[in-house]
C-alpha cells in the first residue's frame, strides 16, 4: 500500500490505465539500411518506407476514431479540424518529404517523420498570421503521434479505455482530461499534485475517488493491473492479484459499491431537497463549474444554476485562443444543461496561478498584482471582444446568462465590456480587490449584480498569500476586516438595488456560508460536491439565528470568536441522506 | 488553362478547416488546380502546402485551373474563396 493525499472521497477498484508520455528514442539507426546495402537488393530506405506506411495506417485509424469521438462529445468544428489532420497525415506532402529523407540519409522512419514535421512546423512559425504560426504545434503533434505509431505499433489512447478504469498519471493536464472518457473512470491516482491540482478539483466535482501526490506510483503500477483506491484515507493498493487476494478484493469491491451507493443517495437527496432554512426561507444556492460535464453534475445534484462559470477551464483545454464561435458553442452547452436556471459566466481569469500556455505572458515579479483577470483582456482587445460577443450571442438566443468581470478596480473596465456587449446581456463584477470595496459606490451604477470573490478579497485585504505555508494561519476568512468588507458591500449594493452573490470558498463551507447569509448575501455559489452539505446545514438554521449571528460576527473581537459563533449554528447537521 | 486573381473574402481564409474543404473540392475535379500567394504556390490537393501559403481574409491569390472541367472548377473555387462555403458540400455530394 502507498499513501498519498486524499483528494476526492470514495473507494474505487479497477484496471490501471497508465498515462505516460511514451518516448520514441531518437537517432535509432535504421537496421534495414545496412542489410539492404549488404545484399545489394532493395533500394535505399525501402524497409523504413514500409515501416512508415504501416505506422501511418495505425495513426490514420486512430485519428478517424478521434474524429468520431470529438464529433459526438465536443463539437463539429473541432471534429473538422481533426479531419484536416487526417488529410495531412495521409497526404502526399508528408509521404514525399519522409521518403526524400529516407533515401538520402541513414535514419529510421520515426526520425524522418519527426524531422520533416519539425521542419514544416518551423516554416509555419515564420508565417505572418498568428493563426498559422500556432499550427506549428499541430504539425509537431502529428509528427510525434506518427512516430509513436511507427515505433510501438499503437498510439496510447485516452478515450478508448476499459469500463472501470483507474487512471494513473504523473499529473493530469486539462488537455489530457478533455480526451478522457470520464464515464469509464472509477478512480484517479496521480504521482504529483495536491488537493487543489486540476485532477483533484475535477474528480471532486464529478464524485470520482482520487488520491494525489502518491510517491513512485507510476513505477509500481503496470498497465492493466488491478488497483484499489481509497479517496478518504489517501491509500492506494497498486498490486492486487485477483486469485490470491480474493478476500481483500471482495472487501474493496464491497466498499466501492457502498461508497458509490452512499454518494448516489446523497446526490439524490440533494436533488430533491430545496435549499431553504428551517423556517422555510428559500436560499439561492448555485454551483461553481468549469465545463459542460460539470454543468450536468451540478444539475444532477440540485444546484440552482451556476454563479460562477470559470471560463478559463475551456481556454486551458484548447491549444490557442478559441474563436467566438467555439466559445459560444461551449457556453450554449453549459446554459442548456442548467436551463432554466441562470448561468453566470466569468470572463477569462488567467494569469497569476492560472497561466495560459499560449498567451505568452512573461514572468512577473508580482503576478497576483499583475496582468490577471480583466487586465489581461483589456490588453488583448480582440480576445475581449470575442468572449464578450460569444456570451452576448448565447444571451440573445434566450438563455438565462450573465457576464461577470474579474479583478475590477474602476468603472472604465465595466464600460469597455458593456460597449463590446452591445447591451444584450446582464453585466456584473467580482468584488475581490480592496479598491472595488472601498470605491464600490462608483461601480454600482455600472452593474446589474456583484459577486464577492472571497478567496482573493481575503488575501488582498489581509495581504496574506494563502499558498505560503509561513503565513497560511494568518489567512482568515472570519477576520474582522474581511467581515466588515462583506457587510459594507452588502449594505451599499442593496441600497443601490443591486443583488450580492458570493462565489469564493466561503460559500462552500457550511459555517462560512451561514455567516454570509447572516450578513445579507443573496446568492451562494459553491463547489458542486459541497451542495448537499450546505442544504443539510441550511435546514438547521432559522432566520432568527441568522440575525443573532450577524450581530455576533460584526462585533466579534477577532476571527476565532466570529468563526466559532458561525460553527456553533451548524455543529449538529449530520447526514440526512443516510 | 485559365488563370484568375481572386480576393479571399471568407472570414477564416484558408485555416485548417476551410483549407481541407478546399482540398476535398479540388479533388472532385479532373483539372489540375493550383493556388499561389506571392512567390509561393501549392497544388490544390496538397493541404500542407496550401496551409503553408498562410492565406487569410483579404489576401489576393492567383488560381490556375487546367483540364477538361477547368471553367466549372474556376467557378466553384471562386465562389468558395469569396465566402460561399456551401459549394464545398455541394461538390462533395454532387459529384
Amino acid at each position: 500500500m502507498i499513501k498519498g493525499i486524499a483528494a476526492s472521497s470514495g473507494v474505487g477498484v479497477g484496471q490501471a490505465v497508465v498515462m505516460t508520455a511514451r518516448e520514441v528514442p531518437q537517432g535509432s539507426v535504421a537496421a534495414s539500411k545496412a542489410g539492404s546495402a549488404a545484399d545489394g537488393g532493395s533500394p535505399p530506405g525501402s524497409d523504413e518506407k514500409q515501416r512508415f506506411r504501416a505506422g501511418r495506417e495505425i495513426a490514420l485509424s486512430y485519428y478517424q476514431e478521434l474524429v468520431q469521438r470529438v464529433r459526438t462529445a465536443a463539437s463539429e468544428e473541432e471534429a473538422e479540424i481533426f479531419e484536416g489532420h487526417i488529410e495531412i497525415l495521409g497526404g502526399e506532402d508528408l509521404e514525399e518529404g519522409t521518403y526524400v529523407l529516407l533515401e538520402t540519409d541513414t535514419i529510421s522512419a520515426e526520425d524522418a517523420v519527426r524531422s520533416f514535421c519539425e521542419e514544416t512546423a518551423q516554416e509555419f512559425e515564420e508565417l505572418e498570421s498568428e493563426y498559422f504560426q500556432q499550427r506549428a504545434s499541430d504539425i509537431r503533434d502529428i509528427g510525434s503521434r506518427l512516430a509513436e505509431a511507427i515505433h510501438f505499433g499503437s498510439i496510447a489512447d485516452l478515450g478508448d479505455i476499459p469500463e472501470e478504469s483507474v487512471i494513473v498519471a504523473e499529473e493530469l493536464s486539462p488537455s489530457a482530461t478533455a480526451r478522457l472518457d470520464l464515464g469509464k473512470v472509477v478512480a484517479i491516482v496521480t504521482e504529483k499534485g495536491g488537493r487543489t491540482s486540476h485532477a483533484a478539483i475535477l474528480a471532486r466535482s464529478l464524485a470520482i475517488p482520487c488520491v494525489t501526490g502518491v510517491p513512485g506510483v507510476l513505477a509500481q503500477v503496470p498497465a492493466g493491473q488491478l488497483v484499489a483506491v481509497d479517496g478518504d484515507s489517501g491509500e492506494v493498493w497498486p498490486n492486487i492479484d485477483p486469485r490470491n487476494d480474493q478476500q481483500a478484493l471482495a472487501g474493496f469491491r464491497q466498499r466501492a459499491s457502498s461508497s458509490h451507493q452512499l454518494k448516489e443517495q446523497r446526490r439524490e437527496w440533494s436533488k430533491n431537497t430545496p435549499a431553504q432554512t428551517a423556517d422555510g426561507r428559500a436560499v439561492l444556492l448555485s454551483a461553481n463549474i468549469g465545463t459542460a460535464a460539470e454543468a450536468e453534475a451540478a444539475r444532477e445534484i440540485g444546484a440552482a444554476g451556476s454563479g460562477l462559470v470559470r471560463s478559463e477551464f475551456f481556454f486551458m483545454r484548447v491549444k490557442e485562443f478559441p474563436s467566438r464561435k467555439q466559445q459560444a458553442e461551449e457556453y450554449r452547452k453549459i446554459c442548456a444543461a442548467l436551463a432554466p436556471h441562470t448561468v453566470t459566466i466569468r470572463l477569462l481569469d488567467c494569469g497569476a496561478d492560472k497561466p495560459l500556455p499560449y498567451a505568452q505572458q512573461g514572468p512577473e515579479d508580482n503576478p497576483y498584482l499583475g496582468e490577471r483577470g480583466i487586465r489581461f483582456l483589456m490588453n488583448r482587445s480582440e480576445q475581449l471582444r470575442n468572449q464578450v460577443e460569444a456570451i452576448s450571442e448565447v444571451a440573445a438566443e434566450g438563455y438565462a446568462v450573465k457576464l461577470m468581470i474579474p479583478m475590477v478596480i474602476s468603472a472604465n473596465e465595466v464600460q469597455v465590456v458593456r460597449e463590446a456587449a452591445h447591451g444584450s446581456v446582464s453585466i456584473g463584477i467580482m468584488v475581490e480587490t480592496p479598491a472595488s470595496v472601498i470605491a464600490l459606490d462608483r461601480l454600482l451604477p455600472e452593474v446589474e449584480f456583484v459577486s464577492i470573490g472571497t478567496n482573493d478579497l481575503t488575501q488582498y485585504i489581509l495581504a496574506v498569500d494563502r499558498g505560503n505555508a509561513g503565513v497560511a494561519p494568518l489567512y482568515q476568512e472570519f477576520h474582522p476586516a474581511v467581515l466588515a468588507a462583506i457587510d459594507h458591500v452588502v449594505n451599499h449594493s442593496h441600497a443601490a438595488g443591486v443583488p450580492v452573490g458570493v462565489c469564493g470558498d466561503m460559500a462552500s463551507r457550511p459555517a462560512s456560508a451561514v455567516a454570509l447569509l447572516a450578513l445579507g448575501v443573496d446568492q451562494l455559489s459553491a463547489g458542486i460536491d459541497a451542495i448537499p452539505d450546505l442544504k443539510a446545514a441550511l435546514r438547521k438554521v432559522k432566520s432568527q439565528d441568522l440575525e443573532n449571528l450577524a450581530r455576533q460576527l460584526l462585533s466579534a473581537p477577532d476571527a476565532d470568536t466570529a468563526r466559532k459563533a458561525a460553527e456553533k449554528l451548524v455543529q449538529d447537521v449530520g447526514r440526512p441522506w443516510e | 488553362m485559365i488563370e484568375e486573381m481572386i480576393d479571399v473574402a471568407s472570414e477564416e481564409g484558408l485555416h485548417t478547416r476551410p483549407a481541407n474543404n478546399f482540398v476535398k473540392l479540388a479533388k472532385g475535379f479532373s483539372s489540375k488546380i493550383t493556388i499561389a500567394k506571392g512567390e509561393k504556390s501549392a497544388s490544390g490537393t496538397s493541404l500542407l502546402k496550401i496551409m503553408k501559403l498562410g492565406v487569410v481574409q483579404g489576401d489576393s491569390v492567383k488560381v490556375t485551373c487546367e483540364g477538361e472541367d477547368e471553367a466549372k472548377a474556376m467557378e466553384v473555387v471562386r465562389a468558395f474563396l469569396q465566402g460561399d462555403a456551401s459549394v464545398a458540400g455541394r461538390e462533395e455530394t454532387g459529384s
